[in-house]
């Protein structure tokens, strides 16, 4: 007799009380054990519902109207209860915050096998055990709410793997985390795959499945389009654009120069497959500079934007932690700076040191030459508007028009003027249709438009936003990032944002200002910060895959997207053929 | 961000008692702030003894379990209209006699032992806060709740209130962001002490915090459903606790101190020693 796969979807339609239409359709889909499945997907295309089906969350604890079969081992998952459906199949959340809820990491990782009824005796040996797998005894004795994120998901990771469910469920582990955090919880990931477990993660970073993934799954409108290895998988250029997904740089640039002749056979789609094949393909003196097509700078003003001087800022007690040392910055008008640094090194301190909602322990910061401390509220947010990380807590009124209006009631505009503002905003930001609508009944991504639409409309001199692409899939990310280079082409705006996304800040940003430790580590153009790699390492920065790759292959100047990227090695390798 | 229910992580032996031992320390406290005799005389002074009681309080919050009142100042701040509106509505509801001052109808029919009397409640309540402040101050959530499940409280219960604690300080963080995203707006509706413009920020804050709260709550109880929540009840399986708690000798000194000190003041308040 054949031993069943671990996971198996027949024919699994599946809708919500609430949705119209199903959010899967017809899916079929076996998952086998040992095996490590990645599920890509854009937003609202049914993948964490994907993932409640194979965690056993649907039926028992989310309802809907399920057809078809979900099977555990061969049988109908119907038939069990989540609790039981639990100890074979652990599920890591996207937000490590809603998965914590103990003190103490050790309470935390023990938490499941008390409810389990394991002895003190295996409590304690499984504690142990787990800690040095996932390389986290450190932080066996920490409160839990004081980690970082990253330590926060290896820690849940911890808590659902050290029950030995044969199979571990990953939605997006990774989406909130800043690089060092992904990087840690990429490494965990790697120990589970090392110990032969079946995994299923939904990833929107490419390159992560792409390099570890057997099977990649696309997932559209509900559908399954590709169920296919990760090198047949970036081939399929047409599936992909039409679902929305981008492609990992490297894999974009495999098949650029594939497409140009310059490479055959088995494409490398990661950074560690790609080195030694472009290596090969450069090995000849550099080629005359490729022209500079990122953005420029500002042309430069009289007077600064925002003029940073000394500035230190402290936090008070129980945690005395000074987290801007001292900090001199100029920004220019119209000009579009991205903040990076890994969590902790001062940037969203710096951010709200400047829009004056923390008031620094030393030093000023002026905005068109006035001390945003010394201004009244409405003024301020005339000057310099913060836009959060969670739209979800900027929204208050009941509808989009509302909302963009409810910004100008504090700045007594006329009612005509008010009304014109608010219309050329949402036709600006491409929510007009949606003018009626409740702002939860947005989608994420027109949400985030939104709650920058509302700080918008203020016309303010300088916006800072507070990673606008953390949570976003990658389709998304891009849109945000236009819509602000957007607002400073049409308005002038001064915009600030604090991000993670490396590639996206060589893109559309005309400066970088690294931070490390409270203190301003480098601060340049784009093309000049990620050149230097060593030392953005001691901030747990790494620059673009394209430019990382560049630096390794002695390319300059350094290209950062994959169009420079192509021009550099084309044209390096045509000095290979002429020599 | 640390809110004003959180527990503070420090390690002094305050912290390291049995929950149930400052349990019993702060209900006895709260029983004395009410039998003790005030004014008490003090050098020929009368000092009102809930000022006192309060004031030790805050000493003992700060050196001894090394918290400062820098770090409760908004909760002190909170404190002082309500002990002013106590003071203020005893001044002008008791019997004026006698009365403050004769020149004005005003200070004729405002009463001094009204005045003082409304202190000591005033005061009475500000103590038995700051009495819940060094509990949860010094108590983490978790033995708290442990100590709840021992005394016989179903360990759901007994789990679920020890995390409502825990959640707290998220919500409170949750709404710092929203009173920010409203600055930002240029909106001080959260800011400041005016009633009416605090009730109207409250009401529009209501929306994000309390869909933010239904959100996290609802992936919280997820994410414990699939850590086995539910096992015990689903399989019949004994849950075992990793951590326990035990009364130490120093527990049981303290406790039985507690106790001997309420039951000699009501003794003597019974008595009629105090007069």
């Amino acid at each position: 007799m054949t031993t069943p796969p671990p996971l198996q979807l027949r024919n699994v339609t599946f809708s919500y009380p609430s949705s119209e239409e199903p959010v899967l359709r017809d899916i079929n889909l076996t998952i086998k054990a040992g095996e490590f499945v990645g599920i890509v997907a854009p937003t609202g295309s049914g993948k964490t519902t994907l993932l409640g089906l194979l965690g056993g969350v649907i039926p028992h604890y989310m309802r809907g109207e399920l057809e078809g079969e979900v099977l555990l081992d061969g049988v109908d998952t119907r038939q069990l209860s989540l609790p039981k459906f639990a100890t074979r199949v652990g599920m890591v959340l996207q937000d490590p915050d809603s998965q914590l809820f103990n003190l103490l990491v050790r309470d935390e990782i023990v938490w499941g096998l008390e409810n389990r009824g394991y002895s003190r005796a295996e409590m304690l040996r499984s504690l142990d055990e787990i800690l040095d797998f996932f390389q986290i005894e450190k932080l066996r004795d920490r409160i839990t709410y004081d980690l970082s994120g990253g330590e926060k998901q290896r820690v849940v990771m911890a808590a659902v793997a050290v029950s030995r469910p044969d199979i571990l469920l990953f939605d997006n582990p990774t989406s909130q985390l800043d690089p060092l955090g992904a990087e840690l919880v990429i490494e965990s990931i790697k120990r589970v795959l090392a110990a032969h477990r079946t995994v299923v993660m939904v990833e929107d970073k490419l390159d992560e499945l792409l390099e570890h993934a057997d099977r990649l799954i696309l997932l559209h409108e509900g559908r399954i389009l590709l169920d296919c290895p990760p090198a047949k998988f970036v081939r399929c250029h047409e599936v992909l654009a039409q679902a929305g997904i981008v492609p990992s740089s490297v894999a974009q640039l495999s098949l650029r120069l594939a497409a140009e002749g310059l490479l055959d056979g088995e494409l490398p789609l990661t950074l560690a497959d790609a080195r030694p094949i472009y290596a090969r393909l450069v090995e000849s003196p550099p080629a005359p500079p490729v022209a500079d097509t990122a953005p420029q700078p500002a042309p430069r003003s009289e007077a600064p934007a925002i003029q940073i001087s000394t500035l230190r800022f402290v936090y008070p007690p129980p945690r005395p932690i000074m987290a801007v040392k001292r900090v001199d910055l100029a920004i220019e008008r119209g000009s579009f700076v991205a903040i990076i640094g890994q969590n902790g090194s001062g940037k969203t301190t710096l951010a709200r040191c400047m829009s004056g909602y923390l008031t620094p322990t030393e030093g000023r910061v002026l905005v068109g030459g006035e001390d945003v401390h010394q201004l009244k509220t409405f003024r301020r947010a005339r000057r310099i508007g913060y836009v959060f990380q969670n739209p979800a807590t900027q929204l208050f009124r009941q509808s989009v028009y509302d909302e963009v209006a409810f910004s100008l009631q504090y700045q007594g505009v006329a009612p005509a003027e008010a009304e014109l503002r608010v219309a050329e905003m949402l036709q600006f930001l491409d929510l007009w249709e949606q003018r009626d609508l409740h702002p939860f009944r947005l989608s994420l991504g027109n949400k985030q438009r939104l709650a920058i639409a509302c700080i918008a409309v203020l016309q303010p001199d300088a916006l800072i936003v507070d990673e606008p692409t953390t949570g976003q899939d990658p389709r998304h990310a891009i849109a945000v990032m236009r819509l602000l280079a957007g607002l400073r082409e049409r308005y002038g705006t001064t915009v600030i944002t604090i991000t993670h996304a490396m590639q996206l800040a060589a893109n559309f940003c005309d400066r970088v200002i690294a931070m490390c430790r409270g203190e301003v580590l480098l601060d340049g153009r784009p093309r000049e910060v990620f050149a230097q790699s060593e030392l953005l390492a001691t901030t747990f920065v790494k620059p673009p895959t394209v430019a990382q790759l560049a630096l390794e292959l002695g390319i300059s100047p350094l290209p950062l997207n994959v169009d420079e990227a192509v021009l550099a090695i084309k044209s390096r390798a045509a000095n290979v053929v002429k020599g | 961000m640390s809110g004003i229910y959180s527990y503070s992580g420090y390690e002094t032996w305050l912290h390291k008692l049995d929950p149930r031992t400052k349990l019993t320390f702060t209900i006895c406290y709260l029983i004395l702030a009410f039998v003790l005799p005030s004014p008490l005389l003090i050098a020929g002074l009368p000092i009102s003894t809930p000022l006192l009681m309060f004031l030790a309080m805050v000493l003992v919050i700060w050196f001894v379990a090394r918290i400062p009142p820098a770090r409760y100042l908004a909760f002190l701040v909170y404190l002082i209209p309500i002990v002013a509106g106590i003071a203020f509505a005893h001044t002008f509801f008791l019997n004026p006699c006698p009365c403050f001052a004769e020149t004005t109808p005003i200070l004729r029919s405002a009463s001094v032992d009204g005045f003082l009397k409304g202190l000591d409640i005033g005061f009475r309540i500000a103590a038995m806060g700051v009495a819940f402040l060094l509990f949860s101050f010094t108590t983490e959530p978790f033995t708290w709740g442990l100590s709840m499940y021992k005394a016989g409280l179903p360990y759901k219960a007994a789990f679920m209130f020890a995390f409502g604690m825990r959640f707290y300080p998220l919500l409170q963080e949750e709404f710092m962001t929203i009173r920010d995203a409203l600055k930002a707006r240029g909106s001080d509706l959260l800011n400041g002490l005016n009633p009416v413009r605090l009730i109207r920020g409250m009401s529009i804050t209501a929306i994000p915090l309390g869909l933010g709260a239904l959100h996290r709550s609802q992936n919280i109880a997820l994410s414990m459903e699939l850590r086995g929540f539910s096992f015990p009840e689903e399989t019949g399986v004994q849950r075992q606790l990793f951590r326990d708690i035990r009364m130490r000798p120093l527990d049981w000194a303290l406790t039985s101190l507690c106790l001997i000190v309420l039951l000699g003041a009501i003794v003597l308040r019974l008595s009629g020693f105090w007069g």
